[in-house]
């Protein structure tokens, strides 16, 4: 499967320019990372890709047609996880990915227990969707979307409400699917991008700020993460941004990120939040 | 594909609490039919099929709008679109939604048809009859249900908001009950107009016509619901963006169109009601004789041939000129019945070019036709469906033409042709079903020749130019009352009834009272007294030379159980018999229009009071007869345009006739028979009032002054001024 995003822009009826002139290419196999902050675009794009929206001007092409033109091709193919979604209550978590399965054309059954082990909700199955915990009705979503092993998998921030735990089981799922297929996961969570994907979109302002492997973000950012010991009450430099204050003996320990890194502060080996950060502090300039 | 989406939507919705609720209340509004009136509830079948399946059909179809309204909107707010349209089409879903709510409220439907079933017949007993149970559920419950289901569904699609959707419902749900469409046939989509049925009789004549309307709502409701999957959002966009988008799939406009377009097809098209004036003008039936056609007609014969199957009438009406070729060329119209269709107007072996004309008077429609050459013989062949008149429907006077039952009247059974000097009798052939007997002018004909086809070809001789046809599976009693024979001809139904209340004794307890102190029957000298039992459509009855013919309802347990019951049906039975005493004086001298309130209705309902005070004394008849006479009398008094008739005019012709219709009704029926009352007090009681009465009777029976029974030869007759029995009340 191929994805071209030539020249996307979306502005919404409100005014509001959400994205700005994307061009992103994918192709399968691939598992990429979209990271941004709140109101980058991250949502706007993954409703485009799965024609939930049209774009203002520029187009999308799936295997080299107009994606909305094979809206049905399309659908077949997908498995979406909005960042919000509603479940039907009613029914118990075997019934609805029942339904989904339906939907889905799905006729072997054997399908929905597959996913159902892999959300780790077989014991549950029976249980009605109003008694399930905000994270156990996150993993009905997940199973819903990872549903009849679609060639195209959009996770809106999958991992929100998850565990730990749940968290490291659910990246190595999206690994595993990704084998084959496009994989595009949009989250909050850097070290869920860190681990897993091979490919990382920075989005900010609407624009694509960085596109590439996570390696390569991370080492753009080589020489301008510091860390030094601050005492209470000691201003930190303005040129610099704080990444984290952790509380010490000798004082607090600050992490910064700035494109001069002040005498006092110590080089530190980069992070891909550090990356990240630095990435959307400088709008991409540094890249 | 589609089939599996609908299998899991149908299960989703079996396990919501939503649908378990609509399906209890639906399962139990038939229950409020016991309780409310919405149709005849004297007939049986109206107590309990008729009111309990319309109870259910209205509550039911409010409720299943509910359902799919909550159930629209939940999907919408709890965001399980958001799941469900990146897999389904939106509008497929929407197909598939409805399609699951109609199923399980089919199979409620058909849950309420069984549970309903033996309650229904234990109290129907022997008036039970599966078809007329089945077909009623059919035709009004189920088609009401799916025409809300698909306009709350398509209200839900447009707005998207559950409380404008809600509003928007109650709307359309007002729109049905509303006054300016409830007395309209076709209008009412949720309430669908059921009269009365028919336990002896037939009841199809209601349920065609709501078989038809259903139809009609189902293909509107189907257009809008097909419209407004253009307004489904798509991309994110309003109503009208989304619109846009939808528009450009064009089998959807196509579609609702098409659907749009039938519907308005079959309002416009209905077969049932003519397109006559909205409100009945007592208008003289004028049938001009254009140029100099004319013919003296030496033999009038009519074939017909009633369809009971598609309840279509084929007829034929031929008249022999006197001599030959007498009959002249020119141009002339056929009167007849606006449902019908002239097929062709030949004369010897020339055909007619003819021209429907919308001009209807009364229950007719004219057609103008044109002969060239002088004739011997005119044919008139004619089709179609027997309409309603449009004043009086839904209340109406129906023709109905059905496997039990034949009703049909003057212009719906044969035309009158202007220019034509008719003779005094005319020949009949009706072919009938086997199992039906015809009473032809209300009287038994025998002679009949019967068919290998199950068909009997019946002829007769019928006196006079006018033709009513009732014809059904009916039994006849004849017994002697009074000195005269009596024909007492019923529906086989009510075979029971008629035997466990002694009808026939009742009605010979009546001759004999009016007898007594009216002196014989003009009409005793005939072979027999028609005393005949139609169908409920008849409300009341109608009397006339030598006959009485009462509406069904007149005869049903409810009313002989309680003949005291505001007097209604006991009161009728009563006063068309009555009528035969009064209504042969040629008293006619107006239709009782304002200001002109002298007709034979005036005795007659003064006579019908005499034999209640008689039969449940003096209490009794003062409360249900002077007291409710009076009452009506005041409201008139009130009324100011009947104070001051000078501002009628300026009125709108429907209201204006609508005033006059009704007052009309209560000087005949209410005023008069208040000033022969005050007459009988004045002459001295009621005893010299029926000397006098019956002096009269034998002066003016059969019409023997050759001139009408006026209100002065009343006046002369109790030797009273009108002063003296004014009302002191304008009239």
């Amino acid at each position: 499967m191929k994805i071209e995003i030539n020249d996307i822009s979306k502005t919404y009826a409100s005014g509001k320019q959400a994205l700005k002139n994307i061009n992103i290419q994918m192709e399968s196999p691939n598992l990429i990372g979209i990271l941004g902050p709140n109101g980058a675009g991250k949502t706007t794009l993954m409703k485009l890709l799965i024609a939930g929206l049209t774009p203002t001007s520029g187009e999308i092409l799936l295997d080299g047609k107009r994606l909305l033109s094979q809206e049905k091709e399309l659908k077949s193919k997908l498995g979406y996880l909005p960042q919000s979604f509603g479940l039907f209550d009613e029914l118990t978590v075997w019934q609805f990915i029942d339904y989904m399965a339906a939907l889905k054309d799905i006729k072997d059954k054997s399908a929905i227990e597959t996913v159902l082990e892999q959300v780790n909700l077989t014991n549950q199955r029976k249980t009605r969707i109003r008694r399930l915990s905000g994270g156990m009705r996150q993993r009905v979503g997940i199973a819903q979307a990872l549903l009849g092993n679609p060639q195209l998998i959009i996770l809106d921030e999958p991992t929100v409400g998850l565990d730990p735990e749940e968290r490291v089981k659910f990246r190595n799922i999206f690994s595993e699917m990704a084998r084959d297929k496009i994989v595009l996961l949009s989250t909050h969570i850097v070290e869920d991008v860190q681990s897993i994907c091979n490919r990382v979109l920075v989005l900010n302002g609407g624009k694509t700020l960085f596109d590439g492997e996570p390696a390569d973000l991370v080492a753009k950012t080589a020489g301008h993460v510091g860390v030094f010991v601050s005492q209470i009450g000691e201003q930190v430099p303005r040129n610099c941004q704080v990444v984290s204050k952790v509380n010490t003996a000798k004082g607090i320990q600050c992490r910064i990120i700035a494109n001069e890194l002040p005498d006092f502060a110590e080089a530190a080996e980069p992070t891909l939040e550090d990356a990240y950060l630095y990435c959307t502090l400088k709008g991409g300039d540094v890249l | 594909m589609i089939f599996s989406h609908y299998r899991v939507e149908l299960k989703r919705l079996a396990l919501s609490k939503f649908t378990w609720v609509a399906a209890v209340f639906s399962l139990c509004s038939p229950l409020l039919g016991y309780w409310m009136q919405l149709s005849n509830p004297d007939v049986m079948t109206g107590q309990f099929i008729a009111n309990p399946v319309l109870a259910g059909t209205i509550v039911g179809a409010v409720i299943w709008a509910l359902l799919i309204i909550v159930e629209s909107n939940r999907i919408y707010r709890a965001q399980a679109s958001m799941l469900i349209d990146a897999i389904a089409s939106p509008r497929s879903m929407a197909l598939i939604r409805v399609a699951a709510v109609m199923t399980f409220s089919g199979l409620i439907w058909l849950l309420s048809l069984l549970i309903y079933l033996p309650y229904t017949m234990l109290n129907l007993g022997f008036l039970f009859t599966i078809d007329l149970y089945v077909l009623s559920f059919l035709v009004l419950m189920l088609p009401t249900w799916w025409i809300s289901i698909l306009f709350a569904s398509a209200l839900s699609q447009i707005s998207q908001r559950i409380e404008l959707t809600g509003l928007l419902y109650a709307f359309l749900v007002f729109f049905s009950f509303s006054g300016f469409i409830s007395n309209n046939l076709f209008g009412t989509w949720l309430n669908p107009i059921v009269l009365t049925f028919s336990d002896g009789f037939s009841s199809l004549y209601f349920l065609r016509i709501a078989f038809y309307t259903r139809l009609l709502w189902l293909t509107i409701s189907g257009g809008l619901w097909v419209f407004s999957l253009l307004c489904i959002r798509k991309y994110q966009k309003n109503i009208f963006g989304s619109f846009w988008i939808g528009i450009r799939k064009a089998y959807i406009p196509a579609a609702a169109g098409l659907l749009f377009f039938a519907g308005v097809f079959l309002w416009i098209n209905q077969p049932f009601v003519d397109h006559g004036p909205a409100e009945f003008i007592f208008e003289d039936f004028v049938s001009p004789s254009r140029d100099n056609f004319r013919a003296p007609i030496s033999e009038v014969t009519y074939r017909l041939s009633p369809n009971t199957s598609t309840g279509r009438l084929h007829g034929v009406a031929e008249f022999n000129a006197e001599g030959a070729r007498q009959g002249t060329s020119g141009s002339s119209s056929i009167w007849l019945n606006p449902g019908y269709r002239i097929i062709s107007i030949e004369y010897d072996n020339n055909k007619a070019d003819f021209t429907t004309t919308p001009y209807i008077i009364r229950d007719a429609r004219r057609t103008d036709f044109t002969t060239t050459e002088s004739w011997q013989t005119l044919r008139i062949t004619y089709e179609g469906f027997p309409t309603m008149i449009r004043a009086f429907a839904p209340h109406n006077w129906g023709n109905e033409i059905n496997r039990r039952n034949i009703t049909l009247n003057n212009a719906s059974s044969i035309p009158t042709v202007s220019g034509l000097s008719i003779p005094v009798s005319f020949n009949l052939e009706l072919a009938l079903p086997s199992n039906m007997i015809p009473v032809i002018n209300h009287r038994l004909i025998d002679d009949y020749i019967t068919l290998t086809c199950g068909t009997n070809i019946w002829n007769a001789t019928i006196d006079g130019s006018s033709l009513r046809i009732n014809a059904a599976d009916y039994m006849v009693e004849s017994f002697v009352a009074a000195d005269m024979n009596v024909d007492f001809i019923f529906s086989r139904q009510y075979q029971a009834i008629m035997e466990e209340y002694n009808i026939s004794g009742e009605i010979a307890e009546v001759l004999d009272f009016f007898t007594q102190r009216l002196g014989p029957l003009h009409w005793a000298h005939l072979p027999s007294l028609s005393m005949l039992q139609s169908s409920a459509l008849m409300f009341g009855g109608i009397a006339g030379d030598g006959f009485v013919e009462w509406g069904e309802s007149i005869f049903t347990v409810s009313n002989l159980d309680n003949p005291l019951q505001g007097t209604n049906a006991a009161e009728v039975f009563v006063h068309e018999m009555v009528h035969m005493w009064w209504g042969g004086l040629g008293v006619f001298s107006g239709w009782g229009e304002s200001g002109d309130i002298w007709s034979d209705e005036g005795l007659t309902v003064y006579y019908t009071y005499r034999f209640f005070k008689y039969r449940y004394g003096e209490e009794h008849a003062r409360q249900h007869f002077v007291d409710a006479w009076q009452a009506a009398v005041d409201i008139q008094n009130r009324c100011f345009y009947s104070r001051n008739p000078e501002f009628l005019d300026r009125l709108p012709e429907m209201y204006c006739a609508q005033i006059n219709n009704r007052n009309r009704g209560t000087n005949l029926y209410a005023r008069m028979p208040l000033m022969i009352l005050r007459a009988e007090e004045l002459v001295g009681g009621p005893e010299q009032m029926d000397e006098l009465m019956r002096h009269v009777q034998q002066q003016f029976s059969g019409n023997g002054m050759n001139r009408p029974f006026t209100f002065q030869d009343f006046l002369d007759a109790v030797g009273l001024s009108e002063e003296d029995i004014n009302l002191d009340y304008p009239i």
